[in-house]
């Protein structure tokens, strides 16, 4: 009788080991919604200059997402941040962020207008205190790029209503996410 | 299947009490320090909160396997699993989406709640956001340790838990940060005051804690009134008892909105919860379970080796 019970008291136990194991998984695939890190620069503005053409910068994959992550399509553009820096009473008139994978292949992704005073603080598409247009070839393109992890370059430029002063920079920020498995 | 899943859960597997996050091999950052990342301090609640609900119910309970502790000296040697039913409040939470985006919040998957989708800008095409995944597909979260009973101690005894993934030789440190789960319980015995009680009635309480690398710091503790009655081999109990505890994360979060060191809380709140349990001894076996019901609903079964 007590064998019996002993017996029957260990197949219960392994029994409910085995239903606790099999009630739980890891999500596969499990994706992590990568936010990519100092897709940003700053841009000088030469004195004396009325448009700006500051330049391209290029971000490559190590830049922007950690090595620990598989790439597992998709990717998501959040918000574009431009900031301005230094004192400047006139206005930006047509500035320009373009993105592709060489300065050959650029896309426009945001142009945006306004005084100079006003991005002062950082302005944003999601905020949308200032003119800031998206445009669609340009999300494409950065989002194509981020989901093959290729280089991304990124330039920008436009155009004042009058010459620069001195100590005049733009900061830009692009915030995007990657679907990505760890 | 890919074979990096299954290793990773192979590895998982081998954690005798499992708290049961992802490694990616040769990486050395497993899923759950991976997804933790992309929140801020502010934003990582909703998704966390109930792992850390489900780790304190389930440490909360298994210390009791008798309807009172006995007289003599007595020492055991004991496996103890527990497991906590997720229900489907703790799958999704209400997520703030990023400053501006609209909507301002979405239904996002918390760490038990499965694949999240992409949201996109209800006025502004081509700007999207998605939350990430829950890590845990499970209907019960569960938790397993070894555990050491000495009874017999002027009505009380003593119960010490502990665990290491340092004690699963095929898991390697590269692949899975290091855990660490600790706790002690102590139930004394009432009934050697009162005389002539028509149940046994014992108090008890217990202090747990569970590290997971360097990011994860949970403790708890709960204490709680006990009564049972024992019938020949048999033994039932049941009681009241309040759990709560604190889980600690420390990491460098990437989410735009707030990047940089994160130290912050996330807060059990205390609650009551019923216990029932039940015990069969067999000699120098005893086959022993309880489950606590209240906020979370966790059951422990386990088997006691000893005299």
């Amino acid at each position: 009788m007590l064998a019996r019970l002993t017996k029957t008291a260990l197949v219960a136990l392994v029994a409910m080991s085995g239903l606790g194991a099999s009630c739980f998984s890891i999500t596969d695939p499990f994706v992590v919604a990568v936010n990519l890190k100092d897709i940003k620069a700053t841009y000088n503005v030469t004195p004396g200059t009325v448009t700006f053409d500051p330049g391209c910068i290029t971000k490559n994959p190590a830049d922007y997402i950690g090595s620990n992550f598989d790439v597992a399509g998709g990717g998501q553009l959040v918000d574009v941040i431009v900031k301005s820096n230094g004192t400047f009473a006139g206005n930006i008139t047509s500035g320009q962020i373009r993105i592709g994978g060489s300065t050959q292949a650029l896309q426009t992704l945001v142009t945006y207008s306004g005084s100079w005073a006003a991005f002062n603080t950082p302005q944003s598409l999601l905020q949308r205190n200032t003119t800031m247009t998206l445009n669609q070839a340009g999300v494409t393109t950065l989002k194509s790029l981020i989901q093959n992890t290729s280089p991304i370059v990124i330039c920008h430029g436009g155009a004042l209503s009058q010459a620069a002063g001195t100590g005049m920079s733009i900061d830009l920020s692009i915030f995007a996410q990657v679907n990505a498995t760890p | 299947m890919t074979p990096g899943f299954a290793r990773r859960r192979a590895a998982i597997v081998g954690v005798a009490f499992g708290v049961l996050f992802t490694a990616t091999p040769a990486r050395g950052q497993s899923g759950l320090e991976s997804v933790i990342q992309q929140f801020s301090g502010a934003t990582i609640q909703g998704y966390i909160q109930p792992l850390a609900d489900a780790l304190v119910a389930n440490l909360s309970i298994g210390y009791i396997n008798s309807t009172i502790p006995g007289r003599k000296l007595s020492i055991s040697v004991e496996l103890i699993g527990m497991t906590a039913a997720v229900d489907d409040a703790m799958r999704v939470y209400s997520a703030a989406t990023p400053t501006g985006f609209q909507p301002a919040t979405i239904d996002a998957p918390t760490i038990f709640g499965g694949p999240a989708t992409e949201v996109q800008h209800s006025s502004i095409p081509g700007l999207s956001y998605r939350p990430s995944d829950g890590l845990v597909d499970a209907e019960y979260f569960p938790t397993f340790g070894p555990q050491i009973r000495v009874g017999g101690l002027l009505g009380t005894e003593v119960v010490l838990r502990y665990a290491s993934s340092s004690m699963v030789p095929v898991l390697k440190e590269e692949d899975f940060p290091d855990l660490t789960l600790l706790g002690i319980g102590l139930q004394h015995s009432l009934t050697q005051y009162i005389k002539g009680l028509p149940l046994e009635l014992s108090i008890g309480g217990s202090f747990n804690s569970i590290k997971f690398g360097d990011i994860v710091d949970l403790s708890s503790t709960s204490y709680g009134i006990n009564v049972g009655k024992s019938f020949g081999l048999f033994g039932v109990s049941g009681g009241v008892q309040s759990d709560g505890g604190t889980m600690n994360l420390t990491y460098d979060s990437t989410d735009p909105n707030g990047a940089g060191d994160v130290d912050v809380d996330i807060d059990v709140k205390r609650a009551l919860r019923f216990r029932v349990g039940a015990s069969l001894s067999l000699a120098f076996l005893r086959l022993f379970g309880d489950a606590a019901f209240g906020g979370v609903t966790s059951y422990a079964a386990g088997l006691r080796f000893g005299f």
